[in-house]
């Protein structure tokens, strides 16, 4: 029992004859050289037992073609640490568990964790998160070991967060769901309209929001300023300030006593401080409620 | 931009006109395209239920292209304008006048200046 190598452009023994068969049957290892893809046929096959590339001291290269790794076996959670399977690089995490801690892998082992309901990472011991992962349906975490701990890669920003509808927005109490632009406005303890208008000469708005542009004049320093979308009742709470322009103009905004506050306009009146009516320049309102 | 429309409502209940200005950006907000549909809307949003003639801006009290307010409140509608109640403020001005003669007479039985009391009750 001896080596055989087959050499670069050398040739292998005729195995149709029977003595150089034996020869080649007979080595304890059989050394190829200069093997080349075109060496392998389509129809090779390779048992999956022999393939290791532990020792392989080359680059894997591929072109053109995808790298498919497998889903692993479910995990279930449990309270405390749990092991990933070999049999793959994703995984499904069932239960309700928080879990604290994962099984090192090889450094540079990388899985993503699919889960199924609501168990959870704690960040700390052997995870190394980006805070702790409330998982939910369908909610995933990448992973990367180095050997002893496990990091985190990504989340998906919105795996474990929706946005807050109008009901959770007018409840102003979950912790769970997030504010969207598109949104915000329900909140009781956002603005729901504002207004700066020029009350001096011919009055006109500058600048507002749900608010209209259109105003009412009805005379000095008495205005009505409309709301575009209206509150869903007269309880609600208007804020407003005006720019003193001189000495003899400081004073303030208040809501007119001449009609009774109602869903969708306000009447406000200007006062100089001597409590005489007065036109400015600038003048602010802002409202809060329930629309 | 905010841009207005060149005709107002007025509403003219004989203590004084309220008047409004209509925005053509709160006209196309609303889904308006015409101006009397849409003045008649929002007339019924703001005062429902109030009757109002709608009036060209330039048909009020001017000066350099502003509102000339100087007079406010003796504005009134007079057809399709509005314009100064000079009846009401010549007797305005006359009951002001009348006021200022019985203050003065005050201060003369006082024997006292008019800077003299403001020093005083200061």
């Amino acid at each position: 029992m001896s080596s055989f190598t087959i050499t670069n452009g050398g040739t292998l023994p005729d195995t149709s004859n029977k003595s150089d068969f034996y020869t080649l049957i007979g080595q304890a290892t059989v050394t190829v050289n200069g093997l080349v893809n075109a060496d392998i046929g389509a129809g090779a096959g390779i048992v999956s037992s022999k393939l290791d590339l532990s020792s392989i001291t080359q680059n894997l290269v591929m072109t053109s073609k995808i790298l498919k790794q497998a889903k692993g076996a479910d995990v279930a959670s449990v309270a405390g640490s749990i092991t990933l399977g070999d049999d793959g690089n994703y995984f499904d995490i069932t239960g309700t568990n928080a879990i604290t801690s994962i099984t090192a892998k090889a450094a540079g082992t990388q899985v993503v964790l699919q889960f199924d309901s609501t168990a959870s990472l704690v960040d700390g011991s052997n995870l190394k998160l980006n805070g702790n992962f409330q998982g939910a349906a369908e909610s995933q975490i990448h992973l990367i070991c180095d050997g002893t701990n496990w990091f985190e890669i990504s989340r998906p920003p919105t795996a474990t967060l929706s946005s807050a509808n109008q009901t959770e927005m007018e409840a102003a109490s979950s912790t769970a769901v997030y504010a969207s632009p598109g949104n915000i406005n329900w909140h009781p303890g956002v603005a729901k309209a504002w207004v700066k208008w020029n009350g001096t000469g011919t009055p006109a708005v500058t600048s507002s929001y749900n608010m209209d542009s259109s105003i009412t004049d009805h005379g000095t320093g008495m205005w009505t300023l409309s709301i575009t979308t209206d509150f869903s009742s007269a309880n609600w709470v208007p804020v407003g300030m005006r720019r003193n322009e001189s000495a003899t103009n400081a004073g303030f905004l208040s809501v007119s006593d001449v009609s009774a506050q109602v869903a969708g306009s306000i009447r406000v009146d200007g006062v100089n401080y001597d409590g005489t009516y007065q036109d400015t320049s600038n003048n602010y309102l802002v409202c809060f409620g329930d629309q | 931009m905010i841009t207005y429309l060149n005709r107002v409502a007025v509403i003219d209940n004989g203590n004084g006109v309220s008047i409004t200005r209509f925005s053509h950006n709160d006209m196309t907000k609303y889904g308006y395209s015409d101006e009397d549909a849409f003045i008649a809307w929002y007339m019924n949003k703001i005062s429902p239920g109030t009757s109002f003639t709608v009036v060209n801006e330039s048909e009020i009290p001017q000066t350099n292209g502003q509102w000339d307010k100087s007079d406010r409140e003796f504005w009134k509608l007079n057809g399709n304008k509005v314009e100064v109640d000079q009846v009401k403020k010549q007797a305005k001005e006359a009951e002001k006048a009348q006021k200022e003669a019985d203050k003065n007479a005050v201060l003369a039985k006082l024997k006292i200046s008019k800077e003299e009391l403001q020093k005083l009750i200061k």
